[in-house]
């Protein structure tokens, strides 16, 4: 995972002055919301529903290495080839392998947020194999030179008027604001892709241990055009990204579009088991790369659970924090509050400690997960840990050590409380509180305070108290 | 890779020491249904919700009429279809070569083989002709699976599709399809869940079909006899004889 060089207070400033990424956010994050309550609302019994994926879920990872040992046994048996990864170096060095021994020079590709995540684009590339992207937002970034925004809809943060001029200056088509006639345009441009690749990469939603099946779902259906029409089909998986049988699948996608989308099922929801079996079209070879680059040593951890995500992208949208600045803002490939705890949490030596901080706690995260991860848990665990590693912001530090101090003396914390009054008077303007010299200048960047109250409570009452005693 | 393997999966085994293993769900139970008919009717609005196209006939002549008409409205000239036998009535491709369409791709396994992988020919298909294997009431899906005479590009390629379901083969949910016909995900080297047109939201959410497969699918739903479906006999033959039983079960650890 790349860090870009800005940091993290930077990229949010960036990301809060961008209008046009404003107004694309507050468009999409609440259509999403929206759709996603309608959705869940036409199941009988939706928390039961989101109940038992959980469970599902959880029974999975607490008896991953068995699950695994059974997917793979199983893929084996149907024909398919099973490679494990460590780490993003090894799982690029096995799809570049794969590439380079089979004459591979170009390779169409379905979304995939674990190829995101080890960077197989830029690897494949500087190999000497050509990669296209297949879904249509990814399509778009690709053309654009960017990264995705958002799991489920990586262009959220393009206006239709930005795609068009990108459209007609990389394609040499006329320039237009429709997107009918874009997506037709790019329709016909991989068209030819799908049809000339030797390769298809995509990314796994599920796989079933029981029958060694991979379920890859899309609406466009560029997955299944990925997967059928090239000669070697590889699919990237994390080694999370199990479930035991065809009926627990069966329950995850029930919730999965749902949360997405508010969809009651994707368009395309395509199940392979194996390479084709005499068909006249289908992969001749079928390679699942088992990814786990930081995912193992979670287990059993307290973020642990953060591997029961399935990647609907619901807290993202309902976040007050992303739907303010948007994915790019986080600099990592997993955004929004499920990115705040992965990308940590995958990689502890990356300059990610300060994601957990963009979250306000409110609890709208865990409200909409379908597998009810408690991410705000998460988030307090990783600051805390953040803390104890000696990596928080100093000021931050030092505040809360004098504040620990004042708290646990009445007396001092009483003379604090007036000291601050006095202080404060001078920064008043008309009755609110405005601006604070430097370090507390970040703190009021975006805050306003009202005045001070001239008698604290514990004053008040100690009054109140003197008063009706008199009577 | 064999040392990765085992490193990542002992490192999972470390981690799960001790953890509670919780325990699993029962399976969902399907959505009741009162009757057959509100099970279909269920199926075409739910179908139609999601912008497919659903026909109903209850004999087989008027199924064919009605196929051939969908393939003059759209003036097609060049079709893909599944084998003959592999569509679940019978004389449906000789039909539309009657009406002077012209089959493109490869309708026999064999010529499969010469073909090689030049889709060049496929791509150039007004429409594609297939047979579904079940239907899902509660979304609109319907199942499509591939074999020797089924290629997959017929449902993806054209920007038509025309697909043949017996309403005999309507489920309630994708839970009861896979409770009852699961054997059939592993007969098929894909099983595709279909539901509606392509269709992308791409660009500021707008919703726009046919990106990538078809712009538009058109159902048939069937009352009248249909041809069984052979490997769905076949998979229930071998289940009882074990062999496909044995080898989709002797790795389930779940009892």
């Amino acid at each position: 995972m790349n860090s870009t060089p800005m940091s993290f207070h930077q990229r949010v400033s960036h990301a809060l002055a961008d209008g046009q990424l404003r107004v694309a956010l507050d468009r999409t994050t609440e259509r999403f919301t929206l759709n996603r309550v309608a959705g869940l609302a036409s199941l009988p019994d939706a928390d039961a529903v989101r109940d038992r994926a959980r469970s599902i879920r959880l029974h999975t990872l607490s008896r991953l290495d068995e699950y695994l040992e059974q997917f793979e046994a199983n893929v084996t048996s149907v024909g398919g080839q099973v490679h494990w990864a460590s780490d993003a170096q090894e799982a690029n060095e096995i799809v570049l392998d794969l590439a380079r021994s089979r004459s591979v020079k170009r390779v169409v590709k379905s979304k995939s947020m674990v190829s995101e995540e080890i960077e197989l684009n830029q690897a494949l590339i500087s190999g000497g194999v050509d990669v296209v992207e297949s879904d249509l937002g990814e399509y778009i970034i690709q053309l654009a030179g960017e990264t995705p925004s958002h799991i489920i809809a990586p262009a959220v943060h393009k206006t239709r008027e930005q795609i068009g001029q990108l459209l007609a200056d990389k394609l040499g088509v006329p320039m237009t604001d429709d997107p009918v006639e874009m997506t037709a345009t790019a329709r016909s441009a991989l068209r030819e892709v799908f049809l000339q690749s030797e390769m298809g990469l995509s990314g796994v939603n599920f796989g079933v241990a029981s029958t060694g099946s991979l379920a890859i779902v899309t609406n466009e259906g560029n997955a299944s055009l990925t997967v059928t029409a090239p000669r070697i089909h590889v699919a990237m998986m994390g080694i999370e990204r199990v479930v035991p049988t065809l009926d627990d699948l069966a329950v995850m996608l029930l919730v999965l579009a749902r949360s997405a989308t508010g969809q009651k099922l994707t368009v395309y929801t395509d199940l392979l088991t194996g390479p084709r079996r005499g068909d006249p079209d289908g992969p001749e070879e079928l390679h699942v790369v088992l990814l786990d680059n930081g995912r193992s040593r979670l287990v059993g951890t307290e973020v642990g659970e953060i591997l029961a995500c399935i990647r609907c992208g619901a807290c993202l949208n309902a976040c007050p924090v992303y739907q303010q600045i948007g994915g790019h803002a986080y600099g990592s490939v997993y955004s929004g509050p499920i990115g705040a705890v992965l990308t940590p949490s995958l990689d502890r030596e990356g300059p990610w400690h300060v994601l957990p901080e963009a979250s306000s706690l409110c609890g709208a995260c865990r409200e909409v997960c379908p597998v009810r991860i408690d991410i705000p848990r998460m988030l307090l665990a990783l600051r805390a840990e953040t803390v104890r590693s000696g990596k928080a912001n100093q000021w931050v530090r030092i505040g809360f050590w004098l504040y620990r101090i004042a708290a646990t003396k009445p007396w001092l914390f009483r003379c604090g409380v007036s000291m601050v009054r006095q202080l404060t008077k001078m920064f008043f303007v008309n009755g609110w509180l405005l601006r604070l010299p430097s370090p507390l200048s970040s703190w009021t960047q975006s805050r306003e305070f009202p005045v001070i109250a001239s008698r604290t409570f514990s004053e008040e009452m100690r009054d109140r108290e003197e008063g009706s005693g008199d009577e | 890779m064999n040392e990765s393997r085992g490193a990542i999966l002992e490192r999972v085994r470390s981690g799960r020491v001790g953890a509670p293993v919780e325990s699993r769900p029962a399976p969902p139970t399907p959505i009741p249904t009162k009757d057959s008919s509100s099970l279909l009717d269920r199926f075409v609005q739910e179908a139609e919700a999601v912008g497919a196209i659903v026909h109903r006939s209850d004999r087989r002549e008027l199924t064919v009429e009605i196929v051939l008409r969908i393939l003059r409205d759209a003036g097609v000239n060049r079709l893909i279809s599944w084998a003959p036998n592999d569509l679940p009535i019978s004389g449906l491709m000789e039909a539309a070569v009657d009406n002077g369409i012209q089959l493109v791709g490869p309708p026999t396994p064999a010529k499969a083989e010469t073909l090689g992988r030049d889709w060049a020919a496929m791509a150039t298909a007004d429409a594609g002709l297939t047979g579904a294997v079940g239907g899902l009431a509660d979304t609109g899906t319907i199942v499509l699976r591939s074999g020797p005479g089924r290629p997959r590009l017929t449902w993806l390629l054209p920007p038509l599709h025309v697909a043949v379901l017996p309403s005999s083969l309507v489920h309630p949910t994708l839970s009861a399809f896979m409770g009852e016909c699961g054997e059939l995900v592993g007969c098929s080297s894909h099983v595709a869940f279909v539901t509606g047109p392509s269709r992308t939201a791409d660009i500021e959410q707008t919703l726009t079909t046919g990106v990538h497969g078809p712009k538009e699918v058109h159902i048939l739903l069937v009352d009248h006899d249909c041809n069984p479906i052979k490997e769905f006999e076949a998979a229930q033959a071998t289940t009882v004889s074990g062999e496909t039983g044995d080898r989709m079960s002797k790795n389930d650890l779940v009892q």
